[in-house]
């Protein structure tokens, strides 16, 4: 398409192209919206939209920034920036087509428009992720939904809950307003209710055979996160989960690995953390020898956590304590939302959590602030539970720059967000070091022979970086991250990233 | 007659499912394809149930009865419903 798209420049003076994705709404709709485009001009400005690739698709982006060799880019939809060589731009808009009215750039109105999108205070959040918030919030926090506006996008909506994996609970605000909603969403809707319903059913039963296995052979283990979570909400099948967590006890390592592969499992994954056991058609267990890696602030207040669990009477089975449960569910959503960021399925679970644990007669809340003051959660956790307040209980949605950080970032976070938010903290190479030359301690939880003969470490460096060569997924995800990182501005005098 | 192996029914919110786990069903034809879940009232899935194990339509005609405490033939009729609707997605062996 590049060089047809140059030779038709070169032939006409303009050609109109339609939009594809929501990227520059609300200025550029891919429903009835399309762009006029013109020959790259000698000199580009701030404001101007180019036509490049990227990542293997033509997008068309805002300048934020123009530099001498590269310009910054960013959709007026999107939160984050992009590098992109002037050489890589092909064309650029002078104007566009609004529902079949052509406004040109020098159209006081999209000058104003204009003016205010590139100013640093600007957000843009669409009407959809609003209405998806309030659905989801509606269906979590058993109200009446919200009738939707006219024209709203349902396409828009389903691929949104998709995206968050929050299909199955929106079922339950959207089976309220059925009338209202076209006959097809709708039974999206119930399908996807009715698949987790039959994914939570499935894991309850596997789970007690796993359970059994684990108590035949004395191993004590203790039910993690969505186990736990999932019987707190309103509705069985309402919350829509990957997995199970289970903690273990380290030594135990060999009987659990035998134990699932009695069940015909393999174990895809492992980490030093955890092991991941898989099944098909469903089954995926995170069996964790240890709650945070050696090196997590949080590591140390969970040290014995299994003396502080209760522990189930003539039976293997460890209960965490409520607090203990409130905390480390606390550590794990800073965990994800200070890496690549989280979903709103978060502060659903914090909604629940405060509601069903905190109104329990004996919950311990000055044994729970002492801790988060340790853990230095104490801003986090008042930051989160202030908008979870909001949106829950006030029906307060004016905080969109967080709203659009949680709707628009998949439940555990974007691999490209915590990249970059890791680059810019560490500096290029610092990131480079540490991916390549983990310390010590996280690598005898993977490599156990270096407890005993330390000064194989480098060796085992080297054979971590083979390994993840001659993967093929760990290959794509080191060659994502190495694109992050060529991209990533590290001096930032206008960074609009929310 | 009885139901094909790796059936769970379980009671929910608005009534009863039947859904497919391991074992023997999976490695059935018609099981594999019908990857879903089969709604049920209480009645359905008491008579399900029963079809676990092994049986013939005059026992479960009998368990009926004594459970509903209803006639024979009121028996019978839903019996013959659910024995048709299981072995129409191919789940009686």
């Amino acid at each position: 398409m590049k060089s047809s798209l140059k030779k038709e420049l070169r032939k006409n003076r303009y050609i109109v192209q339609p939009v594809v994705g929501d990227s520059m709404m609300p200025m550029l709709d891919e429903r009835s919206d399309a762009v006029r485009l013109v020959k790259y001009p000698k000199k580009l400005k701030e404001g101007d939209i180019p036509l490049y690739r990227s990542g293997g698709k033509y997008v068309l982006h805002r300048i934020i920034q123009v530099k001498k060799f590269y310009c910054i880019t960013k959709g007026d939809n999107r939160s984050v920036t992009e590098k992109v060589p002037k050489r890589k731009i092909i064309a650029v808009a002078d104007g566009y087509f609004k529902s079949g009215r052509f406004i040109s750039f020098g159209d006081p109105e999209y000058v104003a428009y204009c003016r205010k999108v590139i100013s640093p205070d600007y957000f843009y959040i669409s009407p959809e992720l609003v209405y998806t918030a309030k659905l989801y919030i509606a269906a979590v926090g058993e109200s009446f939904p919200p009738y939707p506006e006219p024209d709203i996008d349902w396409e828009k909506i389903t691929a949104i809950c998709k995206r968050q994996k929050i299909s199955a609970s929106v079922y339950f605000a959207v089976s309220k307003i059925s009338d209202s909603i076209p006959v097809e969403i709708f039974s999206q809707f119930r399908a996807e209710y009715d698949k987790n319903l039959r994914k939570e059913i499935l894991f309850e039963q596997e789970r007690k055979a796993i359970f059994e296995a684990l108590e035949a052979a004395g191993v004590l283990y203790m039910p993690l996160k969505g186990i736990v979570i999932n019987t707190l909400y309103p509705h069985r099948g309402m919350r829509q989960f990957a997995d199970n967590d289970i903690l273990y006890p380290e030594e135990s390592r060999a009987q659990v690995s035998k134990i699932f592969q009695s069940r015909d499992y393999n174990s895809k994954l492992s980490s030093d953390v955890h092991d991941v056991y898989l099944k098909s058609p469903i089954y995926n267990f995170e069996m964790h020898r240890t709650l945070f890696a050696s090196d997590s602030p949080y590591a140390s207040f969970f040290s014995d956590i299994w003396q502080r669990a209760h522990r189930k009477s003539g039976s293997y089975e460890y209960i965490m304590k409520d607090e203990d449960f409130y905390i480390y569910f606390l550590a794990h959503f800073a965990k994800h939302y200070y890496g690549g960021g989280c979903g709103i399925r978060f502060c659903g679970d914090l909604y629940i959590l405060k509601k069903y644990l905190f109104e329990k007669p004996g919950f311990d809340k000055s044994y729970v602030e002492n801790a988060i003051k340790k853990l230095s959660l104490c801003d986090f956790e008042k930051e989160i539970c202030e908008f979870t307040r909001h949106i829950f209980d006030l029906g307060n949605f004016s905080d969109i720059k967080t709203l659009s950080a949680f709707m628009t970032t998949s439940p555990y976070g974007d691999i490209e967000q915590q990249v970059i938010k890791e680059i810019k903290s560490k500096g290029k190479v610092k990131f480079i070091l540490k991916k390549v030359f983990l310390p010590y301690a996280r690598m005898k939880k993977t490599f156990p022979v270096l407890s005993v003969l330390p000064p194989l470490l480098p060796f085992f460096w080297a054979f971590r970086l083979i390994s993840c060569i001659a993967d093929k997924n760990k290959r794509k995800s080191a060659f994502f991250q190495m694109k992050i990182w060529k991209n990533t501005e590290i001096k930032k005098s206008n960074n609009r990233s929310v | 007659m009885k139901l094909v192996q790796g059936f769970i029914i379980t009671q929910v919110e608005d009534g009863y499912v039947a859904i497919v786990a391991g074992g023997e069903s999976l490695r059935n034809e018609n099981m594999r394809k019908f990857n879903g879940m089969i709604r049920m009232n209480k009645t359905a899935a008491y008579i399900a149930e029963l079809m676990k194990n092994e049986t013939s339509e005059e026992i479960l005609v009998r368990n009926f009865v004594e459970k509903f405490r209803t006639d024979e033939n009121t028996a019978r009729e839903n019996i013959q419903t659910v024995i048709t609707a299981l072995s129409g997605a191919g789940l009686i062996q």
